[in-house]
């Protein structure tokens, strides 16, 4: 029971609960995984999870190629500057789209005003496969900033879209035990591009390979590895 | 005849009346017309009996509801990792039971405005999870009050003072 269970697209997955036959409960798929012909299916190659009572199923892959969901943060770079927003990419397939107004405070009167190359963080308002994916810089169910909106100055990089799910946690442990010995400040998107801002470039350089290397290592050796890196300076 | 009752067509009466009025052109337009008004009902006839309607059996619609019934949901975040039986390691799931999901975060008083308001809501995120009261609450709750020394529990008056400012996110 304990065992990793890896899948490829294609194979058929057994969500039938032992317990009850009877009972046609609503299962809920998350991503990688899909319903083809009355039997539920992986889409993406990767290991397989469910929770405890088998009702989400979902597959944890590793790509570099985002696919906008609602709902998540990203990190943007505003291209281009409409009359009614701002077209920024984040790395999809469609360039996503930031209105003037979804700023937290932003009024008519007073909108924010950002040129073209300036970084973003912000969060998914809309995405799905038929329109262009929409985001905004404040949390619109709650009002507030929370975090997102432009971030000045600092440097991105790209990364896997696994590392970014993992360096988002609170608990990360590159983060953790780079920023014990280093003042620095980050922001991770979901679209696999992590912002950094520090005091120096040579730290700025530190950082960025440490959390790139950071990549298959566990957390003892991110702390080990870290502890190098910091000696070294 | 000059009072002609075209309508009233007289194709039976016809064979009583004499060959060379028959032959006449208003008894001929006469006799067409009829013919054709015959040939038309004729062939709507044959139309209305070519049409038909499908006839279902009763059972041929299932009444039983389909097996499998599923919602599909795009994004890691909403996947809550729990304790999962297929798969081993616990860290699965993004903003599991012990963390929660940080996007911007700053260590060491590198940025400080936003921090407070960042603790406010991170203090109102721990209150509505507070029905949960677990020993890595306690340190998670303690690390955002005091910084991530205080947690690990080094140097509780640590020179170096963490700030994070963390983007606090409901699990669900």
């Amino acid at each position: 029971m304990a065992e990793t269970k890896v899948v490829l697209p294609g194979d058929i997955i057994d969500t039938s609960l032992d317990s009850d036959e009877e009972e046609s409960s609503v299962l809920r798929l998350g991503p990688g995984v899909a319903q083809i012909d009355e039997q539920v299916s992986a889409v993406a190659a990767g290991v397989l999870h469910s929770d405890n009572e088998k009702k989400q199923w979902w597959v944890v892959s590793n790509k570099r190629r985002y696919v906008p969901a609602e709902g998540e943060p990203v990190v943007g770079v505003v291209v281009a500057r409409h009359g009614e927003g701002y077209r920024v990419d984040i790395g999809s397939a469609q360039g996503a789209l930031l209105p003037l107004l979804a700023f937290e405070g932003a009024t008519k009167r007073n909108k924010p005003n950002l040129a073209v190359g300036t970084v973003v963080y912000a969060r998914v308002a809309v995405a799905n496969s038929v329109m262009d994916p929409e985001i905004e810089c404040y949390n619109s169910h709650t009002g507030k900033s929370e975090g997102y909106g432009e971030l000045a100055g600092g440097f991105m990089f790209k990364c896997s879209l696994g590392l970014a799910r993992r360096l988002i946690d609170s608990k990360a442990p590159v983060l953790n035990a780079l920023g014990s010995g280093i003042p620095f400040e980050v922001a991770v998107g979901l679209n696999g591009r992590v912002w950094i801002n520090t005091e120096a470039p040579a730290t700025t350089v530190l950082i960025a390979n440490a959390i790139k290397n950071s990549e298959f290592l566990d957390a003892k050796q991110c702390r080990q590895m870290v502890k190098e890196l910091l000696e070294k300076q | 005849m000059v009072a002609d009752k075209a309508p009233q067509l007289a194709s039976e009466e016809d064979r009583r009346l004499s060959s060379k009025l028959q032959s006449m052109k208003f008894m001929q337009r006469s006799a067409d017309n009829a013919k054709v008004a015959a040939e038309k009902k004729l062939e709507r006839k044959m139309i209305d009996e070519s049409h038909w309607r499908a006839t279902y059996p009763d059972d041929v619609v299932s009444k039983e509801r389909p097996k499998l019934q599923v919602v599909y949901e795009t994004s890691y975040l909403k996947m809550l990792p729990g304790s999962s039986t297929v798969g081993s390691d616990s860290g699965t799931g993004i903003g599991g039971r012990d963390s929660i999901v940080a996007g911007r975060r700053a260590f060491q008083s590198f940025n400080q405005p936003v921090e407070t308001s960042n603790a406010e809501t991170g203090q109102s995120v721990q209150q509505s999870e507070d029905d949960e009261e677990s020993e890595s609450r306690r340190t998670l709750s303690a690390r955002l009050d005091n910084g991530i020394s205080s947690a690990h529990n080094a140097k509780p008056q640590s020179s170096l003072r963490e700030k994070n400012k963390q983007l606090k996110r409901k699990r669900n």
